[in-house]
């Protein structure tokens, strides 16, 4: 913050010089002016100019000697050292920045071609990668895409060559990659590191060549408080490591990527890939476009195509995306109500996700769908999968509300820095707003330590929301993502005082999430949530989905999220009428007549405000209806639901579809999603490996320990040649500030960069100095103006 | 010719207010950095008497973490948790990415060149430093190098054998403007244990 004033006072320095120069110039003029006309009464006069100006030119000469010197100096300073710090015993300890040259980086653009119907995505994801440089190339890509998404297929594209990909274990597919890497095969491997972030190596790329690498995936869209959405997202916002450094990276397939793996992020290496700037992206693709003969032929890279076909099953009253220009025309070809979606621009920055929203007219809005398919089982017998969504009724009595803790937690980080600080303070400021006399209330403040405002909650006093509001206003980004310490100081009561402990208590949770340790995380959170809510508030470009959705299942809360500031009204209004509203509890489904079921989730969370129950389901045999029974605001609360399984009808309230692809997978990926939830709650990571292994490789979807393989046949790379291996850069979310993390690979230490350590004091008392000299100058010209005025009279009489 | 008398007369109330702002603010910071350490101390005083990280001021997101003596007149100085630039306002702050003071590695603490680290400017090789807990717990440590670096081609490595200590002020010490690329880097390699081992 102080640095920020520094920075002003400066540029107003260097303005003052300027026109300090201008003044002397024109008395300058003046004294000439003067002595043509031998008026000897101002001789004095000008003598005084001489010395204003002998001053001024002073003033610069010091000015100049303050800026210009010291660099000389500096450099003198480095000359004199004959033992630069790097040559001590203990080891180095300047650790030169990695200035990757971009050249030998394989570019990479991506396609995203989705088909929306109802309440299902099919996505189809192309990332095309070109090997611009005269070597062979291995690319790695990390790349996120949406935390609920089934990767159920894979294919890659060489040339005429179409290779359908494989599902195997990820050892297996592990082994298969490196012994076609080394029989210089093109290969493609896909891992899933986070379910929202996934890695592409593929190997053996031509100079010159283009491989394009297809991947399929399903997804159910998001249906929230009247409206759906998707998101694609795009880049990722660089993670925050804690824990120590384990040394090691002897693997054949080890991450390249700015961190180092840590006791608590085994993986690190793995998710953290090299990242560029906006700017720097931006000036690259712009020098391809002018370099370009036709769009087809730019060399641009980390850029996008995005083209959604929407059939979603009513008719829409608003269809619009969050961060995008987009473009949409009916398509009056199809039998019901369809759109096809496209940015306005054919290529968008990968800097920031795209979201698309669209709203049912309101007599149309489903309170209810279900959508089926038939797969046949093992034993020859059907299978029954089916996805049920139900709206509970809303009853919007408006009554008093309990008495309540808000705790108010902002991540601080590195992160943060940049419009998502900006995002984060103004939710906050509302939050504190939405504050009533009775409520007690905390703003709790994190980046490397936690620091809380009051030691305990405070009463929402004026006065302690305008100490609140001052503290939040001061808040400024740096640091590591300490997150656990965050959350113990939210979470867990440091004293037992019976008030409190009466009190319901909220914790609203807002950050990016960019932290590499989710599952300790969530451990935590589980283990320690007792009777708080966590719900958790996703803020900037590229935040972590998956963090943000879990930690607020886990925290029995929502989550919500805002990726710019314009949104942080609705959406933090549209969070607290959710939080301020009765819960749906104890939700309860019964299959009737069903034989054997199983459905996800098989805890039914509870239910906020207009949240629809979404259930997956697998049946021996139809059943004719569903009962969702629950508790709503002390009352007992009951609907009876009959999916149709054999017609496809469409009515007012139930919309349903029979054969709907991708259900079965979808409803796999719910289970592997369950069993890692146990696993976080057990405590032990692998604990259902083999079950998750089994249903991967039956519903041939991508998890944790199931990769997609894809190889060659035919080998292209002799053995004479070398292969490099490098990792592609992805972009920096659009308006972060954070300092781009470094690579710090060759000196295969850890650094920190160095602080800031000047507040420009003595260019304050400079530029303070000269101002007030400059005036006394100006006050001395004061008469001789009038002299000039006068003469300038004269020329002009005697001109005449 | 009357506007021109009122221009100047503005413009000189103008010179004159941007002067007297910028002198004031310089002074302001001065202030700052002298009345925080004053702050501060009382601070310590009440984590020595026990309590942890107590705030020195109400509003205030750090607390003092180690007493730094530095110099030849032993000046003390406290310093902060986190090297924002907000904290570093008010006193040096250790940077929290890198290993606590004592622990083995590099400690990183940065101070504004313009006030509470001029002082580094008179450092010398073999001079002296120490560190001090709330608890007591006393390390010191003997500089080994001082090098000017640019802070965009270089970082500071964090690994080392033993505890080691990096003292960060920009440089040079009487620049003008503040966001300069280069750093003036005191090193001091801890001494205080490797003499309580030879003692025992």
């Amino acid at each position: 913050m102080a640095y920020c004033t520094q920075a002003h006072s400066t540029q107003r320095y260097s303005n003052q010089v300027n026109s300090s120069g201008l003044i002397g110039r024109g008395s300058h003029g003046n004294r000439i002016a003067v002595d043509n006309k031998k008026n000897t009464n101002n001789w004095d006069k000008s003598g005084r100019f001489e010395l204003l100006f002998s001053a001024l030119l002073a003033c610069m000469l010091l000015w100049g000697s303050l800026v210009v010197v010291p660099a000389a100096h500096a450099a003198q300073f480095e000359r004199e050292q004959p033992n630069p710090l790097n040559s001590l015993g203990s080891g180095s300890f300047i650790v030169s920045q990695a200035s990757e040259s971009y050249r030998e980086l394989p570019r990479v653009t991506a396609d995203f071609s989705l088909q929306v119907s109802g309440m299902v995505v099919q996505a189809v994801v192309t990332q095309v990668f070109v090997n611009d440089s005269d070597q062979w190339i291995e690319g790695t890509y990390v790349f996120p895409l949406p935390s609920d998404s089934a990767v159920n297929g894979m294919t890659i594209r060489i040339g005429e060559r179409i290779i359908k990909g494989q599902i195997k274990e990820k050892n297996t597919a592990r082994k298969m990659f490196i012994k076609a890497r080394q029989e210089g095969k093109k290969a493609s491997l896909i891992e899933q590191q986070r379910p929202n972030l996934f890695t592409n190596r593929v190997t053996n790329i031509a100079p010159g060549e283009q491989i394009e690498v297809e991947l399929e995936y399903l997804q159910t869209l998001r249906y929230d408080a009247g409206e759906f959405s998707l998101r694609i997202p795009m880049t990722i916002t660089p993670r925050y490591i804690p824990g120590n450094n384990v040394v090691g990276r002897s693997s054949l397939i080890a991450g390249q990527g700015w961190a180092f793996n840590t006791d608590q992020v085994p993986d690190a290496s793995e998710i953290t890939p090299p990242q560029r700037s906006v700017a720097e992206l931006e000036a690259f693709n712009r020098h391809a476009h002018l370099k370009a003969v036709g769009m087809k032929t730019a060399r641009l890279t980390n850029v996008a195509t995005v083209n959604i076909v929407l059939t979603p099953g009513f008719e829409v009253e608003s269809l619009q995306s969050s961060f995008h220009t987009i473009s949409f025309k009916k398509n009056s070809a199809a039998s019901s109500e369809q759109y096809i979606v496209t940015t306005k621009k054919p290529n968008v920055a990968m800097n920031r996700d795209f979201v698309l929203r669209w709203r049912p007219v309101a007599t149309q809005a489903p309170v209810a769908a279900f959508f089926n398919e038939n797969l046949e089982g093992e034993n020859g017998d059907d299978e029954y999968h089916g996805l049920l969504m139900v709206m509970p009724p809303q009853q919007v009595n408006k009554q008093q509300l309990p008495a309540r803790e808000l705790v108010l937690v902002i991540d601080t980080s590195g992160s943060m820095a940049g419009t998502s600080m900006e995002q984060a303070k103004q939710a906050l400021l509302l939050a504190l707003e939405r504050l009533t006399a009775t409520d007690y209330f905390n703003v709790i403040e994190f980046n490397s330590n936690t620091h809380k405002l009051f030691d305990q909650s405070v009463v929402a006093s004026d006065s302690n929301i305008t100490v609140a509001r001052r503290y939040v206003n001061g808040l400024s980004a740096n640091g590591g993502t300490e997150m656990q310490g965050a959350l113990e100081a939210a979470l867990v009561l440091s004293v037992d005082d019976d008030s409190s402990y009466s009190r319901v208590r909220q914790v609203v949770f807002i950050t990016d999430g960019s932290v590499g340790n989710e599952e300790t995380l969530f451990a935590y959170i589980t283990k320690n949530v007792q009777k708080n809510r966590l719900f958790t508030v996703a803020i900037g470009s590229a935040p972590n989905g998956y963090f943000m959705k879990k930690a607020a299942q886990f925290g029995r809360g929502v989550y919500t999220s805002i990726g710019n500031i314009q949104e942080v009204n609705s959406a933090m209004t549209a969070l607290f009428e959710k939080i301020e509203t009765p819960v749906l509890t104890d939700v309860n489904v019964t299959f009737h007549n069903g034989g054997v079921t199983e459905f996800y989730p098989v805890k039914i969370p509870d239910l906020y405000a207009k949240e629809p129950l979404l259930l997956y389901v697998k049946l021996a045999e139809p059943s004719d209806t569903v009962t969702i029974s629950g508790e709503y605001d002390g009352q007992y609360w009951q609907q009876n639901v009959v999916p149709n399984w054999s017609a496809k009808s469409i009515n007012q309230s139930v919309f349903e579809a029979k054969g709907y692809k991708g259900i079965a997978t979808l409803w796999a990926r719910q289970k592997i999603e369950h069993l890692m939830d146990e696993a976080v709650r057990q405590g032990n990571r692998d604990h259902f490996r083999d079950d998750i292994v089994t249903l991967g490789m039956h519903y041939n979807i991508m998890s944790r320990y199931t990769s997609f393989v894809a190889i060659d046949q035919t080998p292209s790379r002799s053995e004479y040649e070398n292969l490099k291996r490098r990792t592609l850069a992805n972009s920096m979310p659009a308006g972060s500030k954070q300092p781009i993390p470094s690579q710090v690979m060759h000196s295969q230490v850890p650094s920190v960069a160095y602080p800031r350590t000047a507040l420009g004091i003595n260019g304050l008392i400079l530029s303070g100095v000269l101002s007030l000299f400059l005036a006394l100058i100006v006050l001395c010209l004061k008469q001789d103006r009038h002299v000039l005025s006068v003469k300038y009279a004269i020329g002009r009489e005697v001109l005449r | 010719m009357n506007t021109a008398t009122n221009l100047k007369k503005m413009l000189v109330a103008v010179l004159i207010v941007v002067g007297c702002w910028q002198l004031g603010h310089a002074a302001y910071l001065v202030l700052k950095a002298e009345l925080a350490q004053h702050l501060l101390n009382q601070a310590w005083v009440e984590m020595k008497a026990g309590a942890t990280a107590a705030k020195p001021w109400s509003w205030a997101d750090t607390y003092p973490l180690v007493k730094l003596r530095l110099g030849a007149d032993g000046s003390s100085m406290i310093v902060l948790a986190g090297a924002s630039g907000r904290n570093l306002a008010f006193a040096p702050a250790h940077v929290s990415g890198s290993v606590q003071p004592g622990g083995n590695g590099v400690s990183v603490i940065g101070g504004h060149r313009d006030t509470h680290f001029s002082v580094l400017k008179d450092a010398q090789v073999n001079d002296v430093l120490s560190i001090e807990y709330p608890n007591g717990q006393h390390l010191e440590y003997r500089v080994v190098n001082i090098a000017v670096v640019d802070s965009r081609k270089s970082r500071i490595a964090l690994d080392s054998e033993q505890p080691m200590l990096a003292l960060v002020a920009c440089y040079p010490f009487d620049g003008v403007s503040s966001g300069g690329p280069l750093r003036f880097v005191v090193m001091a390699e801890e001494i205080s244990t490797q003499s309580s081992r030879i003692v025992m």
